[in-house]
């Protein structure tokens, strides 16, 4: 696997990692709530290798 | 091989070097992660935006709109293609954002070179009015990031509705550029 691709999963692991991270500590505002996880879904499935 | 040539790296990759150089050589400390997710929470209604925009331009491929639209922009007789340049492509670009330039630009730069007119000078007319649509609605991706950053409490139309001066002669100057792509050739020529 080429470094530019491994380097893109860390980028996407990590802006997931941020994105869950804040979807765990909002508490109140449930339209945020779903507006990261529809945000985490392609960076999910490019994590997986789903395409 | 380095220097003369370079892998491709991405537009992402190159936005992440740069943050990280800005990172390295700030002369204030920065704490990455609190910046990361703050950045995060306060970008959260445009990275969704994006995010469905991309799933649009996947479903209209798969379902073959994405060809029709394509095809019904270059069977449009020329001279209402040039006036109706003024609408489709801000609205593309509104619409779809960046995936405006892959849906109808390809082919409408392909058609307005078979007939003649210069590919370069049109390319360089279309990008003059595709942002215009970086301020239009639904996505309006630039202007909301623009009225985010100067805080401006305003209604958005309003914002919208100062920016027609400049809006009319960016549209003026960018479809003219296109008709008269092939007289223009003279600007490029240093690039053949």
């Amino acid at each position: 696997m080429p470094l530019i691709m491994i380097i893109y999963y860390v980028i996407s692991a990590f802006i997931a990692g941020m994105l869950v991270w804040n979807f765990i500590r909002e508490k109140k505002n449930v339209n945020d709530m779903l507006l990261y996880l529809l945000v985490l879904i392609p960076l999910v499935l490019r994590i997986l290798r789903v395409k | 091989m380095w220097p003369f040539s370079t892998p491709i790296l991405g537009l992402a990759l190159e936005f992440v070097i740069a943050a990280l150089v800005a990172w390295l050589v700030s002369p204030k400390k920065i704490k990455i992660l609190a910046l990361s997710r703050d950045t995060m929470r306060r970008l959260l209604p445009l990275l969704a935006t994006m995010v469905v925009v991309g799933m649009l331009q996947q479903i209209m491929t798969v379902t073959g709109v994405r060809g029709m639209i394509s095809f019904a922009v270059i069977s449009t007789p020329l001279i209402l293609l040039f006036i109706s340049l003024a609408l489709i492509i801000p609205v593309s670009e509104g619409v779809l954002t960046y995936g405006g330039a892959a849906i109808i630009g390809i082919p409408l730069v392909w058609f307005l070179d078979s007939i003649g007119l210069h590919a370069t000078v049109a390319i360089a007319g279309l990008s003059l009015l595709w942002p215009l649509g970086d301020g239009l609605p639904p996505t309006a991706l630039i202007g909301r990031l623009s009225v985010m950053v100067s805080e401006y409490k305003g209604p958005y139309w309003t914002f919208l509705r100062s920016t027609w001066v400049p809006w009319l002669v960016i549209t003026v100057v960018g479809i003219l550029m296109i008709i008269f792509s092939a007289r223009l050739e003279f600007l490029v020529r240093w690039s053949m």
